[in-house]
């Protein structure tokens, strides 16, 4: 059973990375033992000339963090770092990586089966196009008297007539007795 | 088992005029012998003109209704034939080709727009898995397209199907693709699909949000097709299920109760040129992209511009192609829900009258069969005859009121009864019973097929709960008419005058506040009580034959709150009343679905934190999957980036609040947005954010303190139990 570890709220960068490597899926402890490290890492590092941000330990840890990530999967012809690091981190989302390979997050030792999954973790999100065309269908909207066509091919004339006939005799019985009653 | 011949060799030309000249002998005797009792009974009337106006209404309406009626009777004779109805497309499936037929490669698309996002995959996790049972998965794919302009759904949605497909282990099997131009609403949608991927499969089954199918149901469905090469489209009867408000439970029972007998009636004249309601039912795309594709009308909306009512149109021109199309009735296994209140009812109606009204345009197109002329009409005049009901209860109540003001008598001296030894007034008395008959008789017919089904009564909960069910049903009904009627004369006056409606979401739940109703139908109220006001000052005698109509409007307001409560609909279920079959012991999916529904999987992510853009921004999770789904710009102008930098800022010191849609779906669009705002809204102190990320990451903190619950990544999970088999990566579009 895991026990409930208590934290302190987000007054202080250490445990705002924990939080973040938490949702990584870092377990606690892992979690507050890498964000320690990166840390540790980040401030060691120069900061970056056009650093602009209110906590530049957090954003040196969220670029190291962006660094990996990208090695988990391949470049695509003229993308960015940025959206390379971002598909990377998809990618350890799917595999879950932190979770179930908690050794190799943030190192670039991969055991052949983490490998193996990284490699096919990209849900497609739609087969291969076979595009073809679908061009509106011409309506012509004319009189009514063009309903005939359409009409004649939907009734058999024989069926339709005695039908019709019925209906007439019918018809002429009803009128017939208004008649007689009224007249 | 010797093969069974197909449908062409049963159903000749002369036996299909046969059975509709069938259907329309059986409408105009019984609306011709109503018609003369009531010509007969106006023949006394001093005010002939007026008269002549009442007559002609009741005809026309009577002959509606003997329409409706004329289903029931032949649908309940047919259902009641040994073996059943030849001309249902079910029997051209012997058994032994159930189980032999091959399938072929078929798509199941479900075009989205903003519905409950859980919803709509747990309905599609409950399909898959009824697809995976029947052994025949590897024939499908699945394909959820979104049209949502709301972007919290935009991101729920990509993030629930990723889920999906970690818990189905569907990787290469469930895809999910976004419009940004929703160009010619849900008719565009398909159409986009089509053009696409269309000529990868030769089936595709169209589902709604709210549609379930059973997996054998689907793979049968398919094997028709395979067995009938002239079929371009089936449709199915999909029953209502997961109603809980008082209102919907009402539909559902009476729908599921007395649906069978009517559309055995419908199936029985239409045969191979039936219509097409839009969703659950599987359509041969070669054709369907071939002719189908929808013609702008002439004008502008409301009457002109796009289809909305697309569903009709396209089985006309399947049709008037030579493709057949099919109605399964007899098939379970296809369900859908409904509004759950009387507004949202409306609401739905509101659109449905504005795209059938459309049609009118259509009705006339050259080439188009006879039978699709049919659908056309009656679609038009299901919303136009609320309009007729109110004229000729408005003249009528006009005529009484003349009539007690001078004192004539309308009743004429002598009248056609007297041939057989009545009086006029019995013939009145006689006129209303058959009226009655009329309108009862057929739900008469519907229950004792019921009866005599496998099952019989019992699927309902038993004789006396059905008893007590129509009872309810009618007594509701009753009330319901009147309000219903005015709505449609309303829907139909407004789209005549140039009034249309905007593509909205169906609710599906929720219940109708007094506030709600009480605006809604004050009019019908106020309308209620004043002809009330004029009958009881003038013609009070009159009163009794008009309290059904004045107490629905009159009552509209409580009518509507009351139906709209869940609680009184579960207390009905409580004591087995308004029960369905599929209440009572629902089929694997329902319950599957009723289960995911009620126990959602665990999240990392704290609901207290915020949906949508606000995870999509705060989650590493959501932002990358997000991100990495879209098109990274190579080159981007000057100007949007400047235009990016600046709703970015907005963002982070507004809050997602004080943004509008467009510019958050503008924001979510952008790759280097989502990488620049996740950054920001991490490595900025709280204190310079605006309280809504303040509030989202003060949830993250508190969540922290806690333990971690499984599900962080809902794949690694489905890893570890082995249910997640990837697949060959895949480049996103």
């Amino acid at each position: 059973m895991t026990t409930p570890v208590s934290r302190p709220p987000f007054d202080d960068t250490p445990p705002k990375l924990a939080a973040y490597l938490r949702l990584c899926g870092l377990a606690p402890a892992p979690a507050d033992r890498v964000a320690a490290a990166v840390l540790a890492e980040s401030a060691a590092r120069p900061p970056a000339p056009d650093a602009d941000t209110d906590e530049p330990a957090l954003a040196g840890a969220l670029a190291r963090l962006d660094e990996w990530t990208a090695t988990l999967t391949p470049a695509q012809p003229g993308e960015s770092a940025a959206h390379r690091a971002m598909r990377g981190r998809t990618r350890m989302f799917l595999t879950g990586l932190p979770a179930s390979w908690p050794d190799s997050f943030l190192t670039a030792e991969r055991p052949p089966v983490l490998q193996s999954a990284l490699d096919q973790a990209t849900p497609p999100l739609a087969p291969a196009l076979k595009q073809t065309t679908m061009s509106p269908q011409a309506l012509d909207l004319g009189p009514v008297s063009r309903m005939a066509n359409g009409t004649w091919r939907t009734f058999d004339k024989w069926p339709f007539l005695g039908s019709v006939a019925v209906w007439a005799l019918f018809l002429t019985l009803v009128g017939a007795a208004f008649y007689l009653v009224h007249f | 088992m010797a093969s069974v011949p197909p449908l062409s060799a049963i159903l000749t030309p002369q036996r299909i005029t046969r059975r509709r000249m069938g259907v329309l002998t059986f409408v105009i005797f019984v609306t011709g012998l109503a018609s003369l009792l009531m010509a007969d009974l106006l023949w006394g009337s001093p005010l002939r003109a007026w008269s002549g106006v009442i007559w002609g209404l009741f005809t026309l309406l009577f002959g509606l209704v003997s329409f409706g009626a004329a289903h029931a009777f032949l649908g309940y004779l047919v259902r009641r034939r040994k073996g059943g109805d030849p001309g249902a497309i079910l029997r051209t499936l012997t058994p032994e080709e159930v189980a032999t037929t091959p399938l072929a490669p078929t798509a199941v698309v479900l075009p989205i727009h903003n519905e409950p996002t859980d919803r709509i995959f747990a309905g599609l996790q409950a399909i898959y898995r009824s697809l995976e049972r029947t052994g025949q998965l590897e024939h499908f794919h699945f394909f959820v397209l979104s049209d949502s302009t709301d972007p919290d759904k935009w991101v729920d949605e990509e993030l629930a199907w990723a889920r999906a497909i970690a818990q189905l282990g569907a990787t290469g099997r469930l895809f999910y693709r976004r419009r940004r131009a929703n160009s010619n609403k849900k008719a565009g949608n398909i159409a986009d699909f089509c053009r696409r991927w269309g000529r990868l499969y030769r089936y595709m089954f169209v589902l709604d949000a709210d549609s379930i199918m059973a997996g054998d149901t689907m793979v049968k469905l398919v094997r028709l097709m395979e067995r009938n090469p002239g079929a371009g489209l089936i449709q199915t009867a999909p029953g209502l299920i997961r109603a809980q408000s008082l209102f919907a439970r009402t539909l559902q029972f009476a729908f599921r109760l007395y649906g069978p007998v009517f559309q055995a009636g419908l199936n029985y004249w239409q045969l191979g040129e039936g219509n097409y309601w839009g969703h659950n039912a599987i359509i041969r795309l070669a054709p369907f992209i071939r002719h189908c594709a929808l013609p702008g009308l002439p004008g502008r909306e409301p009457f002109g511009g796009h289809i909305l009512s697309h569903d009709f149109v396209e089985a006309a021109l399947l049709r008037r192609a030579g493709w057949a199309v099919w109605l399964a009735t007899d098939l379970p296994g296809s369900y859908e829900e409904l509004p759950p209140t009387l507004i949202d009812f409306a609401r739905r109606d509101r659109r449905w009258s504005q795209g059938n009204l459309q049609h009118f345009w259509v009705l006339f197109a050259r080439g188009l069969h006879g039978a699709s002329r049919v659908h056309l009409f009656t679609g038009i005049f299901a919303y136009c005859s609320s309009l007729l009901w109110l004229a000729s209860l408005a003249v009528g109540t006009l005529l009484t009121i003349g009539f007690a003001r001078t004192g004539l008598t309308w009743l004429p001296e002598p009248a056609l009864a007297d041939l057989i030894g009545g009086s006029a007034r019995q013939q009145a008395a006689a006129l209303t019973v058959f009226t009655f008959a009329l309108l009862f008789v057929p739900k008469f017919l519907a229950v004792l097929d019921r009866a005599r089904q496998p099952g019989g009564l019992a699927a309902f909960g038993g004789k006396r709960c059905v008893a007590l069910g129509i009872l309810i049903e009618c007594f509701l009904s009753l009330l319901l008419a009147p309000i219903l009627m005015l709505f449609h004369a309303k829907f139909v006056l407004a789209t005549v005058f140039g009034r249309g409606v905007r593509w909205v979401t169906q609710r599906r739940e929720g219940v109708t506040t007094w506030r709600e109703a009480a605006v809604t139908h004050a009019g019908h109220t106020l309308t209620g009580l004043l002809w009330f006001a004029v009958l009881a000052l003038y013609a009070p005698r009159i009163l009794p034959w008009m309290a059904p109509v004045l107490a629905g409007l009159v009552l509209a307001i409580p009518f509507s709150q009351l139906t709209s409560r869940e609680t009184l609909g579960a207390r009905l279920r409580r004591h087995g009343l308004l029960a369905t079959p599929e209440e009572l012991d629902p089929p694997p999916e329902l319950r599957e679905l009723a289960e995911m529904l009620a126990t959602p999987p665990p999240e990392a992510w704290p609901a207290a934190a915020g949906g949508g853009l606000t995870r999509a921004v705060l989650d590493p999770y959501a932002n990358a999957l997000h991100g990495s789904l879209l098109r990274e710009r190579a080159h981007q102008p000057a100007g949007t980036r400047r235009y990016l930098v600046l709703l970015q800022e907005k963002l982070l010191h507004n809050g997602p609040g004080k943004m509008s849609p467009r510019e958050k779906n503008f924001l979510l669009s952008d790759s280097r947005s989502l990488q620049r705002l996740h950054r920001e809204a991490w490595t900025r102190k709280p204190a310079t954010l605006a309280p809504a990320w303040r509030a989202a990451l003060a949830a993250l903190a508190r969540r922290n303190a806690g333990p971690i619950q499984p599900g962080t990544s809902p794949a690694a999970d489905a890893l570890a139990s082995g249910d997640l088999q990837l697949a060959p990566d895949s480049a996103p579009l």
